[in-house]
């Protein structure tokens, strides 16, 4: 394939990948972390997806989607529908989705993937049959994430602090806890002591 | 005033129930002619079919006839199955019509089908031969579309349902003649338009306060959207005023330690301080947040491991360039496989069923697309992860650790400035300021949180562009309010003004034709014993609720062909008038009076069938009337009948199945009545 048709082939990917979202987000999450957070976000003209997406890296990072009808992550409200996420995020977005499926295949089929079990996930994740580009198992998935991280976010004490005071105090360390957990040294590090840490520093 | 005229020049039957011969009528002077048939021979059928051959509705449309009033009415098929030739019936008949229309041919086609019981109609003219009805010149077809021909067949029976409301709708026969359904077809027409148009909204039957509602909420959603415009493009010379009303306070707050000369050095100090945190904390921010945002690997360093473990599994799956999914439901559709064998119902299934475990080609966009990303962003990386891990760990560190510092600082800037002003007795406006401050800060806070808002998508509720859109839709949903409003209002208008001018033309067509009727008859019959008073379902006589009859059966005929003379004269069209047994009930002075007033008629164009015994004191009084005038050319005497045991000896050697004669002795002397055994 030449270069000029791969980069259309990419283009029309990107477009089809960008185009149509529909994300949801917790409103109990999103109404703590206003709580927690004050003031702006990294990026100033996003807030709401800026929220999305942290909690979305921390559901990520947990390894586990919750399920939407989780009552301790409350009434979901759907935003951004139909709209592309804030140019400051887009370069992330396909990779994102690659987690996202990589989540999926590693939950349903360990380590051992065999290629038309792999087919079967893949299409039941993103299909090209309904007018969205991905299937409504995924945005399943990807919003079940964002509920991990809303639920990781409810656990932090409730004590209000700008950005850059919660990256300080409280985003590094779950950010530390959760690396240690992935590295998977045998010494996991489980919630409790993640609560202690944070309760020792109050 | 007879623009067109319409003549009966003859006929042409074969294997039908009337004589199998053809009468030419074409003389070129005769104005009457007599046809004498016994009865059993097909008088009324040929009567029949000629009125068959002008009715102007297609045989396809036809349901039901009424040729015999006293009689119900019989279906086309049960017509057209009394139609055959008793003798050896045929399988096929056919009736031909000539007539002249304005001096040029016109042959109606009456081709009959007695297998399918079937009757197809067509017509020669101009050239054209067994042409449809269609394709027929527009003047011919709005002669037979008027119906006038209807009004051609004229019998006691006919001229007496006139006057009977049962079996005559003469306010019809006036609309239909005067072309008044144009306006019953434009409502027609403009009821198929409007429920066209209704079909297209949602908003059926609208009224007004729907409208107003619509308007309202239209009014209410521009004014919202005017107000969130005004507040964008106010929000930025706000925030502007609060900043520069912050820094006039801090300036404010500077300035209560800035009297303190022996402490400047230290004031500056402490600011520059701040200035300097102030700037490396910006920094390392302005590095970690795009890290934050644009790079996933940086969140958490066991990312780059799963997505380089995607991309391995989606090595294995081994994407092809080609869409497998396509291919296969491309095959499916195909009548042969590749190998050339044919694909059976079966394979078919099996083969769309197969291509469920390919991808297709938008599938492939979106893995190609993330194993690129994994290709280029991600594995060139694939040894740092933890690097780039602890890179971002370490801009936030430094990040916060500046943040931190230049808090530090500011506080102790704070101590310092309230010492001061403690020192200087200042210390209220020092905390007013510091108050003011803190409130100014959050309302710019709040200020940028409004700005944000509102510009935002349309998925925000306090967006402009949600306001936008609900603009829009509050619009869209009054116009089709409107228009189905409008569509309402206007077609019910167009519905009272049609019926309204429908109403009035009938009433002064009515009156016009009841005034010509009864002028028209007055002249005929001397007197005004027929004189109508109106036209409804049927002619109503004068003082009609008195009379105990509606008049003698000449009278009768009279009035209808005054009637229709009226109609002739009104809608241009010429009739010719065929006329079944005038006299056969008649005595005869009736009979004598009936002959002097067909005589009187100077009709051009009248046919008239009788049996044997209406000669006497009918036939013979028009002959007076004719020698008495030297106009005997202008009566023609035609006898015709079928063959049968009583009229066989007429044929001689002739072998065909009917007889016709147009001499006058003939006529004269025929003498049978009725074919049927009996009669003589």
């Amino acid at each position: 394939m030449n270069q000029i048709s791969l980069m259309s082939l990419r283009l029309q990917a990107y477009r089809m990948v960008m185009n149509k979202m529909s994300f949801d987000i917790s409103i109990t999450g999103e109404e703590e972390l206003s709580k927690r957070i004050l003031g702006r976000r990294p990026s100033s003209n996003a807030k709401v997806y800026d929220d999305y997406h942290l909690m979305l890296m921390l559901g990520l990072a947990a390894g586990r989607p919750t399920t939407k009808t989780n009552p301790d992550v409350g009434e979901i409200r759907n935003f951004y529908q139909g709209t592309s996420p804030p140019e400051n995020y887009r370069n992330s977005w396909p990779n994102i989705v690659g987690l996202v499926i990589n989540n999926v295949v590693r939950d349903e089929l360990g380590d051992e993937v065999e290629k038309s079990e792999l087919n079967a996930i893949i299409q039941t994740l993103v299909s090209n049959d309904a007018e969205d580009t991905f299937t409504s198992l995924f945005w399943e998935k990807i919003n079940g994430f964002a509920l991990t991280g809303a639920l990781k976010i409810i656990e932090i004490p409730n004590e209000p602090m700008t950005w850059d005071e919660f990256l300080h105090f409280r985003y590094l360390p779950l950010l530390e806890a959760l690396n240690e957990d992935k590295n998977g040294d045998g010494t996991t590090t489980s919630e409790e002591d993640l609560f202690e840490e944070w309760n020792s520093e109050d | 005033m007879a623009d067109n005229t319409l003549k009966i020049t003859g006929w042409k039957a074969d294997g039908l129930r009337c004589p199998e011969t053809i009468v030419d009528l074409s003389h070129s002077e005769s104005r009457i002619a007599f046809i004498q048939m016994p009865n059993g021979t097909g008088k009324t059928t040929t009567y029949n079919l000629i009125d068959f051959a002008f009715d102007k509705r297609p045989p396809e449309q036809i349901d039901e006839l009424q040729y015999d009033l006293t009689k119900d009415p019989i279906t086309l098929s049960k017509w057209i199955s009394g139609m055959p030739r008793r003798f050896n019936p045929p399988e096929q008949g056919t009736f031909e019509l000539y007539c002249e229309f304005n001096s040029k041919a016109l042959i109606i086609h009456l081709e009959f089908d007695f297998i399918l019981n079937k009757v197809i109609k067509s017509y020669t003219h101009g050239g054209q031969s067994k042409i449809k009805f269609s394709a027929l010149k527009a003047k011919v077809k709005r002669m037979i579309k008027s119906g006038i021909t209807s009004f051609m067949m004229l019998d006691g029976e006919r001229a007496q349902a006139f006057l009977n409301e049962s079996q005559h709708d003469a306010e019809d026969a006036i609309a239909s003649i005067h072309q008044m359904d144009v306006l019953t077809n434009v409502l027609r027409f403009a009821d198929m338009y409007y429920s066209a148009a209704m079909e297209k909204t949602t908003k059926k039957g609208a009224r007004r306060q729907e409208i107003t509602t619509a308007t309202n909420k239209q009014r209410k959603a521009e004014e919202s959207w005017n107000k969130l415009k005004q507040d964008k493009s106010e929000i930025g010379a706000k925030i502007a005023a609060k900043n520069q009303e912050l820094t006039d306070s801090i300036e404010e707050k500077d300035a209560l330690g800035a009297g303190n000369t022996a402490r400047q050095s230290e004031i500056q100090d402490l600011k520059d301080k701040i200035a300097e945190f102030r700037v490396s904390w910006h920094n390392e921010q302005n590095k970690q947040i795009p890290m934050m945002c644009d790079n996933v690997l940086a969140f958490s360093s066991g990312f780059g491991q799963e997505l380089l473990q995607l991309r391995d599994n989606l090595e294995k799956n081994k994407l092809p360039e080609s869409a497998g999914k396509e291919w296969f439901i491309e095959l499916s559709e195909q009548e042969k496989c590749v190998c050339g064998r044919p694909i059976e119902a079966t394979d078919r299934l099996h083969i769309q069923n197969h291509s469920a475990q390919y991808l297709s080609t938008n599938h492939q966009n979106i893995l190609n697309l993330i194993k690129s990303k994994i290709r280029e962003d991600i594995e060139p990386h694939s040894g740092d992860f933890e690097k780039m891990n602890k890179e971002l760990h370490n801009l936030v560190s430094e990040s916060s650790r500046n943040y931190q510092s230049m808090v530090a600082k500011q506080q102790d800037y704070d101590n310092l400035t309230e010492e001061i002003a403690k020192e200087s007795g200042r210390q209220d406006d020092l905390n007013n300021l510091v108050l003011k401050i803190s409130q100014l800060e959050s309302g710019i806070e709040d200020l940028e949180r409004e700005k944000a808002d509102l510009n935002a998508g349309a998925g925000n509720p306090k967006s402009v562009e949600y306001a936008r859109v609900q603009f829009k839709s509050a619009k869209d949903n009054l116009k089709q309010y409107t228009e189905a409003y409008t569509l309402v209002t206007r077609m019910t208008r167009l519905d009272d003004m049609i019926r309204t001018i429908y109403e009035r033309v009938r009433s002064e067509i009515s009156q016009k034709v009841t005034d010509e009727t009864n002028e028209t008859c007055r002249r005929i019959l001397g007197n005004d014993d027929m004189d109508i008073e109106s036209i409804g379902k049927s002619l109503v006589l004068k003082g009609s609720n008195d009379r105990e009859t509606g008049g003698s059966v000449g009278q009768t005929m009279v009035l209808a062909y005054s009637f229709i003379q009226v109609l002739n004269k009104q809608t241009g069209i010429q009739i010719p008038l065929i006329l079944d047994s005038p006299v056969g009930p008649a005595d005869t002075e009736n009979r004598k009076e009936i002959a002097d007033i067909l005589w009187n008629l100077g009709e051009r164009n009248l046919i008239i069938f009788i049996i044997n015994t209406e000669k006497n004191d009918f036939v013979d009084r028009i002959q007076d009337n004719a020698k008495s005038e030297s106009k005997e050319h202008e009566v023609m005497y035609i006898t015709q009948f079928k063959r049968n045991k009583k009229t066989e000896r007429f044929f001689g050697k002739d072998t065909r199945e009917g007889f016709i004669s147009y001499e006058s002795d003939f006529f004269d002397e025929f003498a049978i009545t009725s074919i049927s055994d009996g009669d003589e």
